[in-house]
């Protein structure tokens, strides 16, 4: 019975250091990751939907969902895409929807640019934890992932991969992550065109 | 144990990929810029050796029973510090090493050094010996990532060498093209390419190591036949 007290007091010990080490580290860096974060979202919807107006004005007012009493969960070729956000450029030119669906590994964030006649303007995802060298192309700055998200300019909410007989050249060896960006594409214009009406 | 010595079992004798062989998953998975793995490579350096220090320097107070439980949560410790810092100052690097940051934890090669090594030795050998593991695990790296980006891309140094901003630390930097990447054999930057690529270094090492062997005992067997004359 000792025994088991001390090893469980040692165990017990180490892990109450850990973890108050790793709050010290939290409070240093989190203020960091936020500012990121919501700059690289700022960024994603500038690079969507390029909004005109003065200098201190506000880009892009968020629509309230909740009297719209739609749901915010689109199916889109069977697979579940959740509109986190929806914003309207504010000199008109459409919306910009935030969506969140699952890729190959995990979450993936992705900002849709819609226009008024309900096409695409262009996606970027903001927070994703594909594969690297494969799925993660679809977010990277390089040529292979900026060519892949240009595919998606001007798309209709009927866009699908090559595979299935659409337009979308998937990512090589990562067709699981390409289809979700499409489903989640064509989610987010269907939604906007649902809250139209 | 001298350092000389450490670093010469480190990245050769006793080279956590190619003798050890732990650790290739994530070794083949990202050695697709020199970006990616220069950063893989040191943060595993890192981790390893602040996580050598830290079992070596409570080896006495570990009971045997449970030693696998703290290790794990030691590790697991530093690589949240590790993934956490990077997230929040080098942003570019998290984003491209993905998932294999938070994975570093159930890299054997860590725990491997911390079992095998850490547990007996005193910390300053730890130290240099996490030091010189490191070192020559990113070597593997940066060699594997030399030769899939030349012959995949005809690329040198992508993400972290620009030819008009010189190096850059934020991964935007675009490489020096050698050759047109139409030309590069394409395969080679798809993981396919990081197991051919790794089997050729093994084959190569192997090689040289039976090599040197090989030399070794005919010089000792000239000794030996010296003596008997």
């Amino acid at each position: 019975m000792n025994k088991i007290l001390k090893l469980t007091l040692v165990l017990f010990l180490i892990c109450a250091i850990v973890a108050g080490v790793l709050g010290a580290v939290d409070m240093v860096t989190r203020g960091p990751i936020n500012a990121y974060q919501t700059n690289k979202t700022n960024e994603a919807f500038s690079k969507v939907m390029p909004v005109h107006v003065p200098e201190g004005e506000q880009q892009y007012i968020p629509v309230d969902l909740k009297p719209l009493g739609l749901s915010t969960t689109i199916n889109s070729n069977g697979q579940k895409i959740k509109i986190l956000s929806v914003s309207k450029a504010a000199d008109d030119a459409g919306y910009v929807v935030e969506t969140e669906f699952s890729g190959a590994q995990g979450t993936i964030v992705m900002v849709v640019g819609v226009s008024n006649r309900l096409t695409c303007t262009g996606v970027s995802i903001t927070k994703h934890s594909e594969t690297a060298g494969l799925g993660a192309n679809a977010a990277s700055a390089a040529d292979v992932g900026v060519n892949f998200r240009n595919q998606f300019i001007g798309v209709s909410k009927f866009v699908q991969l090559k595979k299935a007989g659409g337009e979308i050249d998937a990512l090589s060896g990562a067709t699981i992550t390409s289809r979700s960006v499409t489903n989640a594409t064509a989610a987010a214009i269907e939604f906007v065109e649902q809250m139209l009406g | 144990m001298n350092f000389k010595k450490q670093l010469k079992e480190g990245v050769i004798t006793n080279n956590p990929i190619l003798v050890q062989q732990l650790g290739m998953c994530a070794t083949m998975a990202i050695t697709t810029s020199l970006f990616n793995g220069v950063g893989m490579g040191l943060s595993v350096l890192i981790i390893l050796t602040c996580c050598n220090v830290a079992v070596s320097a409570i080896r006495k107070i570990i009971p045997d029973e449970i030693r696998l439980a703290i290790f794990v949560v030691i590790i697991a410790g530093f690589v949240t510090i590790v993934d956490l810092l990077l997230q929040a100052f080098i942003p570019a690097l998290s984003e491209s090493l993905g998932v294999f940051i938070p994975l570093i934890v159930v890299n054997c090669i860590i725990i491997g050094r911390a079992e095998a090594f850490c547990q007996k030795n005193p910390i300053g050998v730890s130290f240099t010996d996490g030091i010189t593991q490191g070192l020559g695990y990113t070597a593997v790296l940066v060699v594997m990532c030399l030769i899939r980006e030349f012959l995949g891309s005809g690329r040198f140094g992508g993400g972290l060498i620009d030819v008009t901003k010189g190096i850059t630390l934020d991964g935007t930097g675009t490489g020096i093209q050698l050759f047109n990447s139409d030309y590069g054999a394409s395969i080679l930057t798809l993981p396919v390419g990081g197991f051919l690529t790794l089997g050729f270094i093994f084959a190569a090492m192997q090689a040289a190591l039976k090599k040197a062997a090989k030399k070794k005992e005919e010089a000792a067997k000239a000794a030996e036949e010296e003596d008997a004359a």
